[in-house]
């Protein structure tokens, strides 16, 4: 057997021996979670594939139950697409991106005393398809038009083999789920410890309760992956001060943790004798691109580090598009390697027939080599922003709102969004409506927005907004 | 302010809610304002308003307005 082949995690499960999975009310042995996903995939394959090979799209809820990660894996092993969602995604906009995407069947794992239910959404579902997408991750949440990443068996085992070459995952290890499933570095962590037979708890238990600590220290979990927001809470809940004698390594993603808090977390782990990756990835690219070393964090906390093994970065010329080697020279991020999406897909026409492989990410961040040849990001080109690490579409929010009739600017960086309100006259609901769209829709707490009101709209010379001067002018007005 | 009023106007102010709204059986993820990040603005906010430090136990239990009251007199805050 070639390493690459022992390193699945969702054939032959039962080559592990010890605990898989804990969940809340039972823990499952490798040899058990093997027997319950063979029994899963033949329902999978019985309802998803005809007699004459035509397949369905399932979706999955995937909650953080052993009951849904079965299914998943079950799901990946029957060659049955899968579309992983939010189980908390508002029924409006579920709707219309099953509808979209041409979603056939549902899963919806087991709750408490209901048991699990696959239920079939449309009638003739069935299409023949490639078969070369096996997931799909939706980046829209609840703003823009339904849009999913599509990755093919290969990207998931080339990312997992990659993750378990710089991350120092043991079979003993035991982590926990502080992210949700359905988001790609949430789904990494599973895919890793399943690669490796390690241990998983799966729980949607909040990281500021007592419950999830009382899981971390009863299962000895061995490590922690957090987004920035994640860490602002591990600062304030002081994680120096707990007894947390099984802790080897913390993982960091999902956007930009500041230098000093990265510079905290440095010094904590170097006191605790830990280990603190802080880690650069997208969906796009299954879930990783890039690490830094631990062992050079404390001197370079504002890095995103080298690419992850297999991979390779290039930073081109924002203007002539060239190779740009020189340190200090901001350009575009590409990335290449296996772990690159096959596409998007929005319309099920996508999905039965995904575009070739390429293999090349325009990340769409702007960056520079450091004089040690690290990746620094330094901005973005694309319109978006993160949110509690969930992505925020701005252009989509400056339309939702052109839609009724108030004119607005958006723009921010993460974890903090300006609406711009330019000139005196206007909607005068506007402010209503804004509210209405950062609470209602977007469930924002109001110290991660704002609306600022502007004299004039800063233009580029193309006749464009310069969004980057507009942040400037916002984040001004804020102080 | 008294103490109790002055627990009310922390809560009001990080939950984004309106004053009815915080009862004693008020609890964390109860309601969609009292998420995560509402509860950590609200431990930085107790600790700001009444000038504590909360231990860790403390942080992690704080999970009703109940409860707050009681881990807050710990502190000799009578609310």
């Amino acid at each position: 057997m070639t390493s690459t082949a022992s390193l699945s995690f969702y054939t032959d499960l039962g080559r592990f021996s010890g605990i898989a999975l804990i969940g809340e009310t039972e823990q499952l042995s490798y040899a058990e979670l093997e027997q319950r996903v063979q029994q899963t995939e033949l329902q999978i394959k019985q309802t998803c594939i005809t007699g004459s090979n035509h397949v369905a799209l399932l979706a999955l809820l995937f909650s953080s139950s052993i009951d849904a990660v079965v299914i998943y894996l079950a799901a990946l092993r029957s060659q049955v697409p899968l579309l992983l969602v939010d189980p908390e995604l508002a029924q409006a906009a579920k709707m219309q991106m099953y509808e979209q995407l041409g979603v056939g069947f549902e899963f919806t794992a087991a709750k408490k005393n209901q048991p699990s239910k696959l239920k079939q959404l449309r009638s003739n579902c069935h299409w023949p398809t490639t078969g070369t997408v096996a997931l799909m991750l939706s980046t829209s949440g609840s703003s823009g038009s339904p849009k999913a990443v599509m990755l093919s068996a290969d990207n998931l085992r080339a990312n997992t083999i990659s993750i378990t070459q710089y991350l120092p995952i043991q079979p003993t290890d035991v982590a926990i789920t502080t992210l949700p499933l359905h988001y790609s570095y949430g789904l990494s962590v599973l895919n890793t410890h399943l690669a490796l037979g390690a241990a998983m708890v799966l729980t949607e238990q909040p990281l500021m309760s007592r419950e999830f600590w009382q899981l971390v220290r009863s299962h000895n979990v061995s490590s922690l992956a957090g987004v920035p927001f994640h860490y602002q809470m591990l600062q304030m809940l002081r994680i120096e001060r707990m007894e947390l004698p099984a802790m080897r390594y913390l993982t960091q993603a999902g956007g930009k943790l500041n230098a000093q808090a990265v510079s905290h977390f440095a010094n904590l782990a170097a006191e605790k004798g830990w280990q603190f990756f802080v880690m650069y990835g997208q969906t796009e690219a299954t879930a990783r691109m890039a690490f830094t070393p631990p062992e050079l964090i404390s001197k370079y906390p504002d890095v995103i580090g080298q690419a992850i093994p297999g991979g390779r970065f290039e930073i081109r010329n924002l203007d002539t598009d060239e190779k740009v080697t020189a340190a200090g020279q901001e350009g575009e991020l590409w990335y290449f390697g296996d772990n690159v999406m096959l596409g998007y897909a929005e319309s099920h026409a996508d999905w039965l027939q995904p575009p070739e492989v390429a293999q090349v990410l325009a990340t769409g961040d702007i960056a520079c080599w450091t004089e040690q040849g690290l990746v620094k990001i330094t901005g973005r080109l694309s319109r978006f922003i993160k949110m509690r690490g969930k992505r925020i579409q701005l252009d989509h929010l400056e339309q939702t709102l052109k839609e009724q009739d108030v004119e607005v600017y958006c723009c921010g960086q993460d974890d903090q969004l300006f609406f711009a309100i330019v000139g005196g006259e206007g909607n005068p609901k506007a402010a209503e409506l804004i509210q209405q769209l950062a609470t209602e829709h977007l469930h924002l707490h109001p110290s991660l927005w704002a609306k600022v009101q502007l004299e004039a709209v800063p233009y580029l010379s193309s006749g464009k907004v310069n969004y980057s001067a507009l942040l400037q002018q916002c984040l001004q007005e804020q102080e | 302010m008294m103490a109790a009023e002055k627990l009310k106007q922390a809560f009001v102010k990080s939950l984004a809610v309106p004053e009815s709204v915080i009862t004693d059986s008020l609890e964390y993820n109860s309601i969609k304002e009292w998420d995560s990040t509402a509860h950590m603005i609200l431990i930085a906010e107790l600790e700001d308003v009444f000038d504590v430090m909360l231990d860790t136990d403390d942080i992690i239990d704080m999970s009703s307005y109940a409860k707050a009251k009681e881990i807050l007199r710990k502190y000799d805050i009578d609310c």
